[in-house]
């Protein structure tokens, strides 16, 4: 399984939500996108929803936010330790 | 999670803002200086034509797209419910203004039957679900306040209106009037633009959170403070300033605080809606310092300065988040749909165009400030608010232009094959 990491953290409003839906489009078998964010972002887990995506989010101790995304129903993103 | 309501639930709220816009903007000119005379007919309604057509409009569209994302609120069937609230609005405000153009007791009747029915339809909405929020802290306590408070100045707008239809004023008007414009100004407006800058401008703009106590307590204050100011006006107490005091202390926080955020970010690149902020929270300040001056000095000439300051406020605040939720919008439906190669959100409204707005919008307030002196700038400020409404109609039907021409012509990207693939092997 390969990990693509994506940190957004510093961008200002839109262009994290751009990064993460150009990255998931270019999702291959195996790969899993892990987006490191400010906030949940829920516009964007609508969007992965109806384009066939999952997602698992979980924030840190520190209030940041881990997203891992998958378009591969193959990969187990529960079982993932990032 | 199917959270977001259709794009043409937000869009008829905002489209009709630029509408109700270039309308203030002509009676600016046909009124003239008869708007700023405070209590007089004309004020009445370019008040209302303003806070209502304009602000309201763009607050109710706003809320409907903000509440299940900030707030987790889902609302069943909202084409349906906001087809109704918009309706009410829009011919209630048009009917309103009338009757205060025309002082035809019947058209104030109808006009309180259709706002009220307006207000209470969104009130009744939003608020079960927002109130069942166990854990309301912040923003959806701000929001919940903010209904209440627009529903409380509905009530007592009513009243005022019932009188009016009657042709015969309470010994309480007065204590109503100014409940009425406390609840509208800083309990619906106020409290809803402090509870959604918590969240929006550390979101958007990537600045440290605001203080736990302001967004703890900042609605407690204001809330507390208008309820004891509508009792002690009711009653005719005395000191009911101290309670305005606290409100306008409240407001001048906020404004500090923002204006700090502001320059706090940590990517300090500017667009339309960042200036958009800081033009509101300078007129915030200068609303709130006109109300000290007033307070202070009794001088009368500062209350319709204040209250364009306080309009021009809330004005930016809305322009400048149209801006962001627009472009979003279209970008976010054209993305769920599957159309990947749809244009990003920076490009859907031009910066330069929105850039072009800032200017127009400060050129207005600059001539409307200007005309308290100098009457002869007053037709100046309506040109440049009218300019400045036209631009912003341009630029949203733009947008939804850009969303209507992806969806005919566009071909959604399939990401189903992947899925399929997968299962094959």
């Amino acid at each position: 399984m390969h990990v693509i990491e994506l940190d957004v953290r510093i961008f200002e409003h839109p262009v994290p939500l751009e990064k993460a839906i150009a990255a998931f489009a270019a999702l291959t078998r195996g790969e899993v996108l892990h987006m490191i964010h400010r906030k949940n972002p829920l516009p964007l887990f609508d969007i992965l929803e109806k384009q066939g995506g999952r997602y698992r989010s979980y924030e840190d101790e520190n209030g940041i936010w881990h997203i891992l995304i998958a378009r591969d129903p193959a990969v187990d993103l529960e079982s993932l330790d990032v | 999670m199917e959270q977001a309501p259709p794009i043409g639930v937000i869009l008829r709220f905002f489209l009709t803002v630029p509408f109700f816009g270039v309308l203030f903007s002509l009676f600016m000119f046909y009124s003239g200086s008869d708007m700023l005379v405070p209590h007089g007919p004309s004020a009445a309604a370019a008040v209302h034509l303003l806070f209502l057509g304009v602000i309201a409009m763009a607050m109710t569209g706003s809320l409907f797209q903000m509440l299940p994302v900030l707030a987790g609120v889902v609302i069943k069937v909202p084409t349906r419910h906001a087809t109704a609230v918009h309706l009410l609005l829009t011919t209630g405000t048009m009917m309103l203004v009338w009757a205060f153009i025309s002082f035809e007791p019947a058209a104030y009747a109808l006009a309180g039957l259709l706002l009220g029915s307006a207000v209470f339809w969104l009130a009744l909405l939003m608020l079960p679900p927002l109130l069942r929020r166990r854990d309301a802290k912040d923003t959806v306590r701000g929001m919940q306040i903010a209904l209440v408070s627009f529903a409380v100045a509905v009530l007592l707008a009513l009243a005022m209106l019932y009188m009016f239809a009657q042709g015969e004023m309470s010994v309480s008007h007065e204590a109503i009037r100014a409940s009425h414009y406390s609840f509208a100004l800083v309990g619906w407006m106020g409290m809803l633009i402090i509870a959604v800058a918590f969240q929006v401008i550390e979101m958007f703009y990537v600045t440290p959170p605001y203080p736990g106590f302001c967004k703890k307590w900042a609605w407690a204050i204001l809330f507390a403070s208008l309820m004891l100011k509508m009792i002690w006006l009711i009653f005719s107490l005395p000191y009911a300033a101290v309670f305005d005091t606290f409100i306008a202390v409240t407001l001048l926080g906020f404004a500090v605080i923002t204006f700090r955020r502001l320059s706090q970010r940590k990517r300090p690149v500017a667009d339309a809606t960042v200036w958009f902020w800081r033009m509101g929270m300078a007129l915030l300040l200068l609303a709130v310092l006109g109300w000290f001056g007033y307070t202070v000095s009794g001088e009368s000439a500062l209350i319709p300065m204040m209250l364009v300051a306080y309009g021009g406020f809330a004005l930016s605040v809305v322009f400048g988040m149209m801006y962001k939720i627009v472009p979003f919008l279209v970008w976010f439906h054209l993305n769920s749909q599957g159309y990947f190669d749809a244009p990003v959100m920076t490009e859907i409204i031009s910066p330069k165009r929105a850039k072009l707005h800032v200017y127009l919008a400060l050129m207005s307030f600059l001539f409307l400030f200007g005309s308290f002196e100098f009457d002869v700038l007053l037709p100046w400020a309506a040109l440049a608010m009218l300019l400045s409404f036209m631009l912003l109609g341009m630029n949203l039907l733009s947008a939804s232009n850009v969303y209507r021409r992806k969806r005919k012509s566009g071909t959604p990207m399939d990401l189903s094959a992947f899925s399929d693939m997968s299962k094959k092997s």
